[in-house]
């Protein structure tokens, strides 16, 4: 297994909106869906993942319904609202913003403009 | 919430604590069984899963507890949240509702005003007179009064009086009180000279007053002790901050500057806060420090040491963790050695069994009489703070049967929103927000009333008490918006009620009449209003009549047109010489203005015990020669003793019965003449003519012949039989002429500045003359029961305005129900009067209900209010007669109009229109 990255402050949160972005997902689905798309290199604990669900509850940017998972068993579904819309895509674009300017900056040729 | 598409629902709990453990152990329990599942698919055993499942969570038990917190938390914003949107659209759908119908709810609006208003006038009276404790007076809880009584073998007195020897006793050896202070009683001094003087209301006061009480002067500072210290302290004054208002414009450079009180020069050492007062709420316009006045004021010379003169109220302020039963258990102990030291002394010489002595503590709160009993305005006040919450009922009472009503009109609108799925318990909910609403709304226009009828009160009703501030205060504010809360509630709940018991059925049904059980209820919220209004009406009869009879009672004399001159010449150090003289050249001069018919002078004037201990009306032991038991000994039986020149009786308007008054020829060289009271004549002479009785009054061996006999005068109070007065003519005694009494044709208060004048003319330099209509002091006499009565009048005025619009709406209301009913009547031959006689028997009936009820709870609580009411029975008849009768035609009143309408009925119209 590669070492974990570290996840920053607030990133678990644009994960977990973005996890939902598809359609609503129960938490255990929410895990298994952040480290297949991050073909493991992410890795949540599963405790923050379900403090970061219930919190995303009370901003009102997730909702919640108990129904019926895929083999018939209780399981609490979460979706996004469009309060939760609006936040993912406002996160996720910041954090391009962010990745793209951190890239820029090791992806550097020169040594400065002053030099 | 919105359903989540393609998922299957279950259900949707939020709320209970349990529920949310619970859900939040499902939800760890699905995650953890799923883990397991894809572990023992990938190979694993099931324990091994299981562990390996539990292992990757983290530490669930922790997990657990902080999302159970983190739920209950949102559960509770959530519940929150959905609450304030519930009463937000509940209240605009009140709103809605009441704007539709704006005549009912400025109706609805203004009866509860009037009703809240009036309480929370009444309370802000009670709160300064009975309930709170003088203002500026910090932690009112921690202060105590201290109060002595004496009991004899056959009668006790109680008296908030000591003397300084007891005041140091209980500064210096009680360890339950932290501070002990003592002021003496109001009265008078006089600043300057001539035309230039002024009397002020002064307080000698121990120089930890404001410290014992909690207050901070408004500028500089309070006396130190060593100002204070007897026996001569340093001549310092404290001004109150009205009189440093009026005479030195708020000059706040005056401290350090002299004023002239009585003989000596005053140094201005501070402003008190504004409106400080003593217990008696009397305002106050300089205080002493009792080292500095005392020596000029009391006329006890060694009053340090006197044990014998009670002349200073004592409060102390508890020591934090002290309680009352301590401090009472310590301060009697002190008291009881103080008493015993001083015994014989007390008893002034007298053989018979010593009285006991004890001491008890009261609270600082509310005027007070000497004696610690509340003043008789606090007791009818106390009154009318009840009366103003049957006032107040009789506005729930209206209020609810106007909402009934509505509720019944609305009764399909809210079986429909019933039928729809709004729960009863939203239904509810919604009811009380628009009765709270009301209530608030009535509440705040109450508040206005309570502002003004604060200002009435107090100017008009209850004059001579510093009241401080505005009458909506923030006492005020809180009890209002508790009565607000209970009114909202009290008349929402009938309607609220019968909406829960609103069955769909029926009511969905067009043209279904009112219930029967509905219209039980509204018609004994009638009988209610009936019954208190009666109560009300009787109350204010009754001190009406009292007011009346009081008014009506001989004091002895006529008082209206005479005027009252008093100049105090002894204190300002003239010789009886002096005095006598300048009297005789004021009675002439005066005797000469235009207007003025008569002048007197005379030692004494009745009703000035009021104005301080000091100023006791002087008796004298009188012994009829050869009769021992003559006079009773006991201290109410020694007679009244007044000097007074020849046109005294004419003067102040009293008449005599038989013999004759005193005339010029009354001279120290002649027989000396007496002229007694009928109720000394009777009491002394029973049966017998007293004229050319012998007296010996006092230390004299010489006979005084009875001359004549002259009509009692209350000298005490109007409350107070006469008692015994006997008068002699100056010449004849040794008397100071002390007061002058001037006859005036019309009305006397046009003559005051004329008289002063005069007055100051006769003498340049005499100190001030006090001019005023003897009306004057009697009318505080009348106070408690012009109170009584105005207040009484006008809530029963409004409790019957209130009450006959409630049976107008509840009859105007069945008349419209029962359009139908009267149809089929008229067609069926029945004759107007026919429906007139129904229609206004049923209003009828119900006001004589409650006026049977209400003439029960009058007799019952007349007993206790009848102490406060003069030379009237509570159960008057004639009275209880008359306030049926006024009941019954405000019920005719009432009825006759919806009657009239039901006479309108066109069968053709309602017979047709169901």
């Amino acid at each position: 297994m590669p070492k974990d990255l570290d996840l920053l402050q607030g990133t678990l949160d644009v994960l977990v909106l973005k996890a939902l972005a598809w359609g609503p997902r129960h938490g255990y689905a929410v895990a298994r869906w952040i480290k297949e798309t991050s073909d493991d290199a992410l890795t949540v604990e599963d405790r923050a993942l379900y403090v970061a669900l219930h919190r995303l509850e009370g901003r009102d940017w997730i909702e919640s319904e108990w129904g019926l998972s895929e083999n018939n068993r209780k399981a609490k579904y979460y979706q996004l609202t469009s309060a939760g819309r609006k936040q993912l895509r406002a996160e996720a674009a910041q954090w391009t913003r962010y990745a793209e300017a951190v890239f820029k900056v090791l992806g550097a040729t020169r040594a400065g403009a002053s030099a | 919430m919105t359903r989540i598409p393609g998922v299957r629902r279950l259900f949707r709990v939020r709320g209970t604590r349990a529920s949310v453990e619970r859900e939040v152990d499902d939800e760890l329990r699905f995650h953890l069984e799923a883990r397991a599942e894809a572990l023992i698919a990938s190979g694993l055993t099931a324990d091994e899963a299981h562990e390996q499942a539990v292992r990757e969570f983290g530490d669930v038990h922790d997990a657990r507890a902080e999302l159970v917190a983190l739920d209950r938390r949102q559960t509770r914003r959530h519940r929150m949240r959905e609450w304030g949107e519930a009463i937000a659209f509940d209240l605009r759908y009140a709103v809605r509702g009441l704007r539709a119908q704006p005549a009912l709810a400025a109706g609805i609006v203004l009866t509860l005003a009037l009703g809240i208003g009036a309480n929370a006038t009444m309370f802000g009276v009670v709160d300064r007179l009975v309930l709170g404790a003088p203002a500026h007076w910090r932690e009112p809880g921690q202060l105590e009064q201290l109060y002595f009584a004496t009991s004899y073998p056959d009668r006790s007195v109680t008296s908030a009086f000591e003397s300084y020897p007891a005041y140091l006793a209980f500064r210096d050896s009680v360890p339950a009180f932290q501070d002990v202070a003592a002021f003496s009683d109001q009265y008078t001094m006089t600043s300057g000279r001539g035309a230039a003087a002024v009397q002020v209301r002064a307080r000698l006061v121990t120089a930890n007053f404001l410290r014992t009480v909690g207050a901070h002067p408004a500028l500089g500072r309070f006396f130190t002790d060593e100002e204070a210290r007897p026996p001569a302290g340093a001549p310092v004054v404290v001004l109150g901050y009205g009189f440093w208002q009026s005479r030195f414009g708020s000059d706040s450079t005056v401290l350090g500057r002299t004023i002239p009180l009585g003989k000596g020069r005053y140094t201005i050492i501070g402003v008190a806060p504004k409106g400080l007062t003593t217990t008696d709420l009397l305002p106050v316009d300089v205080w002493l420090p009792v080292a500095a006045a005392g020596p000029e004021q009391l006329v006890w010379n060694v009053w340090t040491s006197n044990a014998r003169a009670p002349w200073l109220q004592i409060v102390a302020r508890l020591r934090s963790g002290a309680d009352d039963q301590k401090a009472l258990a310590q301060s009697g102990t002190v008291y009881h050695r103080v008493t015993a030291e001083h015994d014989r002394l007390l008893r002034r010489g007298s053989t018979g069994p010593s009285p006991t002595y004890s001491l008890t503590l009261d609270a600082v709160s509310g005027v007070r009489y000497f004696n610690g009993a509340r003043t008789l305005e606090a007791r009818v006040s106390r009154w009318l703070i009840g009366v103003s919450a049957i006032v107040l009922l009789i506005a729930c009472a209206n209020v609810a049967n106007l909402l009934l009503a509505r509720a019944t009109r609305r009764r399909r609108e809210i079986a429909v929103r019933l039928a729809l799925g709004v729960s009863r318990h939203r239904l509810v909910g919604h009811l009380m927000v628009e009765s709270v609403l009301l209530a608030v709304v009535g509440g705040s226009a109450g508040l206005l009333i309570a502002e003004w009828g604060g200002v009435f009160m107090r100017g008009v009703l209850l004059p001579g008490v510093v009241w401080n501030g505005s009458p909506v205060n923030a006492r005020v504010l809180m009890i209002t918006a508790a009565i607000v809360l209970v009114t909202g509630v009290l008349i929402g709940l009938a309607p609220a009620l019968q909406a829960t018991h609103t069955s769909l059925t029926p009511a969905l049904k067009a043209g279904a009449s009112e219930g029967a059980r509905r219209t039980r209820l509204r018609s004994a919220l009638i009988v209610a209003q009936a019954a208190l209004s009666v109560v009300l009406l009787v109350g204010a009869g009754l001190f009406a009549r009292s007011l009346w009879n009081a008014r009506s009672v001989n004091v002895g004399m006529n008082a209206h047109p005479v005027l009252l001159a008093t100049v105090d010449l002894q204190s300002a150090g003239h010789t009886p010489a002096d005095q006598a003289a300048f009297m005789e050249q004021a009675m002439q001069r005066l005797g000469a203005l235009p207007g003025v018919e008569d002048v007197a002078i005379a030692e004494s004037m009745a009703f000035e015990t009021m104005s301080g201990p000091w100023s006791i009306l002087p008796r004298v032991p009188v012994v009829v020669p050869g009769r021992r038991d003559s006079i009773p000994g006991r201290e109410s039986g020694v007679p009244f003793f007044n000097v007074v020149s020849p046109g005294y009786f004419a003067t102040v308007g009293a008449r005599i019965i038989s013999g004759r008054g005193f005339g010029v020829g009354d001279r120290a060289n002649t027989q000396h003449v007496a002229v007694i009271n009928e109720t000394m004549a009777r009491s002394v002479w029973p049966g017998e003519d007293p004229l050319g009785k012998c007296v010996r009054m006092g230390r004299q061996s010489a006979c005084t012949t009875i001359v004549g006999v002259v009509t009692d005068t209350r000298v005490e109070g109007i409350y107070n039989e006469p008692g015994m007065q006997l008068f002699v003519p100056f010449g004849q005694a040794r008397g100071t002429a002390r007061v002058l009494f001037i006859r005036t044709r019309g009305d006397p208060a046009q003559l005051e500045g004329q008289v002063r004048h005069t007055l100051l003319s006769v003498m340049p330099n005499i100190p001030y003359a006090d001019v005023r209509p003897v009306q004057e002091l009697l009318d505080p006499q009348f106070r408690s029961l012009t109170l009584g009565a105005t207040m009484f009048g006008v809530f029963a005025l409004l409790a019957l305005v209130v009450a006959s619009v409630g049976l107008y709406s509840v009859l105007a209301y069945d008349v419209a129900q029962r359009v139908h009913e009267m149809g089929v009547r008229v067609a069926l031959g029945a004759r107007p009067t026919d429906v007139i006689r129904l229609i206004v028997g049923e209003g009828v009936r119900l006001v004589a209900v409650g006026i049977v009820l209400g003439l029960v709870a009058t007799l019952a609580a007349g007993r206790a209010i009848a102490s406060l009411l003069f030379a009237t029975s509570p159960h008057d008849p004639i009275m209880l007669g008359v306030v049926c009768v006024t009941l019954l035609v405000v019920a005719l009143a009432a009825s006759v109009l919806p009657a009239w309408r039901a006479t309108r009925v066109d069968p053709n119209v309602a017979l047709r229109t169901e």
